[in-house]
């Protein structure tokens, strides 16, 4: 587009009739375009808390008043995926019951890896909180977040069900209701809130969320009161102390002199959940004792009009 | 067959007990353990020598040597435990073997089988090694108590008849021995012994024996005797002195028929062991030897010295002193040091490579226990310095731990400590942070875009401003409709389009349809 | 200049025949994009109803065809960018045929794009919570403000050029349409004479938009692959994504701008203005990128091939031997080479060929789009067995509806706006016509031959 300067100059009576009408333009258009900096405000402040949700409850303390830092230690050693209780995974079984968790979603799900040299070992694999959880980083709506106590929770009332967490997740951890979840009439009476993920709601993710308001109360979660072996540990860091519900280890010291590690540690995700290397041995698996029961809920049939789905 | 079998296995042991006498002018040893001043019931049960110390040895096969006819299938060595007590009449003796439940009422080879040997001649040396061709030769006479177990659990065995050392009834023999292939019972050697008898007392049980043959657990042989017998075939004990002993453990799970006269394990790679008997009746309440009496202070460096309770004047003097330090005013979350030096009594010559181990108690969600914070071995100066984090603020006790070489169970001592409060150890690190990017670089690239969006918005008011009336010398109407006068110098180009004309803006002609 | 009028006059006639003119088979047209939208609708809302569960989607492979359709036509959205804003800058000439397609394919494109997203979501009722609460850490979240600033410029950047052909216009229809759209003519011309103020104005504000449109498109389709680019799966845990995917997107839209040109050069006569030489001009370009983008592919493959870390070697193998390799060699060979080769062999170099290329290259682009998210969500992230997806009939309606509601929106802007840019054509049009009779005879004018070129 050529341009041309023109010089041709305009009327002074036109120009000044022009001015002035141009002027309120003017003000009028910048009172109106700075309208949406009154959102500003909001804005920022919702920004400056990093899009923070916040737990419904205040943190868990501990006895010396610090905020509890939650953790699991899984002792390999001792979980054999419940072959010699000749049932399906109970720490599974019990999560499920305990939070009405639709079929089929597992979130705590004993995965059997294959072991170097034949043979396998069975994983129990919660949620794994991480202190720098790629699920909290992507979630556009600040559905997932971390907690004060380094967990991390979802909040199925803000999720938009966009599933980038999902994607996200390195660990296959989190659970989509695709449907209307496949739960009991009675998981629709509880009062939903994010430390206590029942009902589930359809089209949003839900989790392991290490059972909040049990720790809170002075009790294990399920899937640790479950456990028959004891193979589950759960602890705070800030106490260094954690149980399986009848050993008590200070938890640094358990886990340095075992040798504990973390799941795909080269992610940089730090996970809080620890595992120390084993297959069952302590109470009496050899590694070439393959397979396990599969998972099983139990309400399906009493889920009124709702289906379930493959994973 | 067997019993001749078994006679000739104990042959061998006697017999490579008996040699290796070259060069050992006086049986010395290099383990001991003190005899406590305790009545003992012998029942099986060991609960009653819990707080006597003991000995740890590890039995094992000795080796054969070459060229012979003797061949075993190899064992695991098992660990076993001797206490020893007296009261001034009896002697009792506690042989603890940690190793599975196998016992046959039926066939003794299929049970677990003891055997205690005592030095009598001094002389007598017990097996070094393999190898020594002049096991044959005869440097003394031992004393053996060799038991099969024909009785069940709990069941007295031992006594017989005068003149002979042969039970009977149960088995527990009490037998010598003078060269490395005979062993016989007393009285029944060729020499005459006419003194000959079996005051031994023994009973015996398993803990694991509840859970049937094979489970693990410990064989706990009881065996008591006068001090005195009056056969020259026995070792005689004395208070204020020393004897020698020397174990031996038969295992069952050797073979399908049960233990092998060449496959049993011995204490004798550890050589003698010595049993210092008390000289009498101590006059101060008996403590075991190690636990120190904790001196509790408030002042946050706290150093509790600790006297140690000797158990017998013997020629070894294992008392050890620990001493504790922590580091000037704990705070929780700080990281502490803790100092722990083990020292002998005596001489104060430092104990080195001893495990050190730091406990407390803690509780969380309904359970309590104690806890092991941080281990360490002590150096050549005998220190181990270890740190740890104290987590909960106020007054509180650490409990130190140390097993010494000989011992059975750990000794301990405790430290008091105040810790200070401190601030919160862990915070959540949540979320992703990438220095120097913050809202505030996606609100200024924001802003930008959106401001120039709205320069272009205000030019097109500008635009809108500029229709209206034409300047002066502009091709006017007609450079609307074909565009003449959007190009350089082609005014001359204008023309009126042959279609109809709409005068101003916002008048839309004649209504027409599409 | 009776020549030179004649062609300004027969441009007129062009540029005002759609709107003028419509043929029943236009509103066969109509009626069958309506009919596919109308099923469309229907099948999502059996998604509103039952859930996602209607959708082949599942926990392992939680995106398909919903997302990489949305990816397809955010990247066919960078054809306005490039034909306009960078020829623009680089004065070619040439382009002008061809700008007003290229600016509204790239709103349509956009619009249709955003609309997926949105599709996907499995609480839809909820999509304001991106603004109340959103998360400026979120790749989602950029997403979306990428995606509106160049919604907004380019609305901007198509509106500019067009306030000219707007004046244009409201003064040669006024009468011959309805009455709201010589209003509708009005308001969009704001006030166009022409004069030189007006010149000057909207001259200096498409210089701005030109200047920004193009660091916000390389955005958008930047943040875009960051919605992969950010997670830690094994194929996506790639640093030249943004750039993969702004080559990719510019690719596909300069394939689909040659689709829409052929089919609109044909339906409404415009073989005068929009040449063979159109096509080979924008198919080099292609070839260009096509090349770019097999550079890109060995780039990537050939580095974590080399090495094969974990998950990788599983990726290799469903993407090039196994359950993918139907999908990906489709995508290199047929999308990639194939164009490549016709572009470059002078016997295929001409509009045909060049159509057929660019049908190919957007196939190839959109399996490829499809290939990146399913594969991408397969590579088992613990030990279990890889899941496999397959889109329900409600994914196939719904996508269909999209690229019918593409076409629909196209169809019914080219029958309200000009379908070419008539001043800028008529501009560079008499530029050419000037430069040619300076260069005959320097100071007398002559007849410049006219005719097309």
């Amino acid at each position: 587009m050529s341009e041309r300067e023109d010089a041709t100059p305009s009327p002074s009576r036109e120009s000044k009739t022009v001015n002035r009408r141009g002027l309120l333009r003017l003000l009028g258009l910048g009172a109106v375009s700075s309208a949406p900096l009154l959102l500003l405000p909001p804005v920022l402040r919702k920004a400056s808390q990093q899009g923070h949700t916040e737990s419904p409850q205040q943190p868990a303390t501990g006895p010396s008043g610090r905020t509890r830092q939650w953790t699991m230690i899984i002792d390999l050693r001792k979980c054999d995926g419940c072959q010699s209780q000749g049932t399906p995974p109970q720490c599974t079984t019990a999560c499920i019951e305990g939070h009405f968790a639709p079929e089929p979603m597992q979130w705590i799900e004993v995965y059997e890896d294959e072991l170097p040299g034949g043979g396998t070992q069975f994983i129990p694999t919660p949620c794994q909180q991480c202190q720098n959880a790629p699920c909290v980083n992507v979630c556009p709506v600040g559905a997932t977040f971390s907690t004060p106590e380094g967990t991390v929770l979802v909040d199925q009332d803000r999720c938009i069900g966009c599933r980038i967490c999902m994607a996200a997740c390195p660990y296959d951890r989190r659970f989509f209701n695709w449907g209307d979840p496949p739960i009991p009439p009675e998981a629709l009476l509880a009062d939903y809130s994010s430390e206590h993920e029942i009902p589930a709601k359809k089209g949003t993710v839900m989790k392991c969320d290490f059972c909040p308001d049990l720790p809170r109360s002075g009790a294990l979660p399920h899937c640790i009161q479950a456990c028959p072996n004891g193979a589950i540990y759960f602890g705070d860091l800030e106490e260094d102390v954690a149980t399986n519900g009848k050993d008590i280890v200070a938890a640094s010291r358990f886990l340095s002199e075992n040798q504990a590690y973390r799941l795909k540690e080269d992610k940089g995700t730090k996970p809080r959940v620890q595992y120390i290397p084993g297959h069952g041995e302590e109470v009496g698996r050899d590694s070439s004792e393959e397979g396990r029961l599969p998972t099983e809920w139990p309400w399906e049939e009493r889920a009124k009009g709702s289906k379930t789905w493959q994973r | 067959m067997r019993i001749a079998l078994a006679s000739l296995l104990c042959s061998v042991l006697a017999a490579l007990v008996v040699s290796f006498g070259h060069g050992n002018s006086t049986a010395s040893a290099d383990l001991s353990l003190p005899a406590a001043f305790a009545t003992i019931t012998v029942d099986g049960d060991d609960s009653d020598w819990d707080s006597i110390e003991g000995l740890s040895v590890t039995l094992k096969q000795f080796e054969i040597p070459s060229g012979s006819e003797w061949e075993y299938d190899p064992l695991d060595p098992v660990e076993a435990q001797v206490k020893a007590a007296t009261d001034g009449d009896r002697f009792y003796l506690l042989f603890k073997v940690f190793d599975d439940y196998d016992w046959d009422p039926d066939d003794s080879n299929l049970s677990g089988s003891p055997n205690v040997m005592f030095l009598i001649d001094q002389l007598a040396g017990p097996h070094m090694g393999s190898g020594d061709e002049d096991f044959e030769e005869s440097l003394g006479m031992v004393d053996i108590w060799h038991w099969e177990l024909e009785c069940g659990p709990g069941v007295m065995s031992g006594g017989g008849d005068a003149g002979t050392g042969n039970d009977p009834d149960c088995n527990l023999d009490d037998e010598f021995a003078t060269d490395p292939e005979e062993r016989d019972d007393d009285g029944k050697g060729d020499a005459p012994n006419t003194n000959g008898e079996n005051s031994l007392a023994g009973s015996w049980d398993h803990t694991g024996r509840a859970g049937g043959t094979g489970s693990e657990g410990a064989w706990v042989f009881e065996y008591s005797r006068p001090l005195q017998t009056g056969d020259p075939e026995d070792a005689q004990f004395g208070l204020g002195s020393s004897t020698f002993l020397a174990l031996a453990y038969f295992d069952a799970d050797e073979s399908r028929t049960g233990w092998s006269d060449a496959g049993h394990l011995t204490s004798a790679d550890a050589g003698w062991l010595e049993v210092l008997l008390p000289s009498g009746q101590p006059t101060a309440t008996p403590v075991p030897t190690g636990s120190q009496d904790p001196t509790a202070t408030p002042e946050p460096t706290a150093s509790p010295e600790s006297t140690p309770t000797p158990a017998a004047p013997g020629p070894d003097d294992s008392e050890i002193e620990a001493e504790v330090t922590v580091s000037d005013e704990p705070r929780v979350g700080e990281p502490s040091e803790i100092r722990v030096v083990l020292r002998h009594a005596e001489d104060g010559s430092p104990v080195p490579d001893v495990k050190v181990r730091v406990l407390q108690d803690k509780s969380f969600m309904d359970v309590e226990g104690v806890v092991e914070l941080i281990g360490a071995r002590t150096d050549e100066d005998g220190v181990a310095v270890m740190t740890f984090i104290p987590r909960r603020p106020g007054e509180q006790e650490l409990l130190i731990e140390y097993l010494l070489p000989e011992a059975i169970e750990p000794a301990s001592t405790t430290a008091s400590l105040m810790v200070a409060d401190g601030g919160q150890i862990f915070q959540s690190e949540a979320g992703v942070n990438i220095p120097g990017l913050g809202v505030w670089a996606i609100f200024a690239v924001i802003t930008t875009v959106w401001a120039l969006l709205l320069l272009i918005a205000a030019r097109v008011i500008a635009v809108a401003r500029a229709g209206g009336v034409p300047p002066p010398g502009a091709p006017g109407y007609e450079g609307r409709l074909t565009g003449g006068g959007l190009l350089e110098g082609t005014d001359e180009l204008t023309e009126p389009g042959p279609l109809d004309e709409a005068d101003r803006l916002d008048e839309p002609g004649t209504l027409g349809d599409d | 200049m009776a020549a030179v009028n004649d062609w300004r006059q027969r441009l007129e006639h062009t540029v005002l025949a759609p709107v003028l003119k419509t043929s029943p088979l236009y509103y066969l047209w109509l009626a069958l994009l309506l009919a596919v939208i109308g099923w469309a609708v229907y099948a999502y809302s059996r998604q509103l109803d039952d859930g996602l569960i209607v959708t082949g989607m599942r926990d392992r492979i939680s995106w398909g065809l919903y997302i990489s359709t949305f990816v397809f036509f955010i990247g066919i959205s960078h054809a306005g960018t490039l034909i306009s804003a960078i020829l623009r800058i680089t004065h070619a000439g040439w382009r002008t045929p061809v700008t007003r397609m290229a600016e509204f394919i790239t709103v349509v494109a956009l619009m249709c794009g955003a609309l997926f997203v949105i599709i996907d979501l499995g609480r839809p009722d909820r999509v304001l919570n991106v603004i109340l609460y959103g998360r400026w850490q979120s790749p989602i979240v950029w997403d979306v403000l990428a995606i509106t600033t160049y919604l907004t410029g380019s609305i901007a950047y198509l509106f500019l050029p067009m306030i000219p052909d707007m004046a244009l216009f409201r003064d040669r229809l006024a009468g011959r349409v309805s009455r709201w759209r010589i209003r509708l003519y009005s308001l969009l011309s704001v006030g166009w004479e022409g004069n030189p103020t007006q010149k000057r104005h909207i001259g200096s504000a498409i210089t701005v938009a030109m200047l920004l449109i193009l660091p916000i498109a390389v955005s958008v389709h930047t943040v875009v692959s960051w919605i992969f680019g950010m997670t830690l799966r094994e194929p996506w845990n790639s640093t030249i994504f943004g750039a993969f995917f702004v080559a990719g997107a510019i690719f596909s839209g300069i394939a689909t701008l040659i689709i829409v040109m052929a089919v609109l050069r044909k339906v409404y006569h415009l073989e005068e203005y929009i040449t063979e030489k159109h096509f080979v001009y924008l198919g080099y370009m292609m070839a260009a990128f096509a090349l770019i983008m097999i550079y890109a592919n060995l780039s990537e493959f050939i580095t974590t091939g080399y090495k094969l870390e974990e998950g990788q070697e599983f990726h290799f193998n469903q993407l090039f031997r196994e359950e993918y390799a139907g999908f990906y060699w489709f995508y290199a060979l047929g999308g990639l080479v194939l164009p490549a080769l016709i572009l470059l062999i002078p016997w295929t170099r001409n509009i045909w060929g060049i159509v057929v290329a660019s049908i190919f290259v957007d196939l190839g682009m959109w399996v490829e789009r499809y290939f990146i998210v399913v594969t991408g969500l397969r590579v088992p992230l613990m030990p279990y067995e890889p899941a496999s997806y397959t889109p329900s009939w409600v994914e196939f309606s719904v996508m269909a509806g999209g690229f019918a509601l593409f076409a629909l929106l196209i169809s019914l802007f080219i029958k309200i706006f000009p379908v070419m840019s008539f001043w800028e054509v008529a501009e560079s049009y008499e530029e050419e016509e000037a430069a040619a009779t300076i260069v005959t005879s320097p100071g007398v004018a002559t007849e410049p031959a006219g005719g097309a070129r």
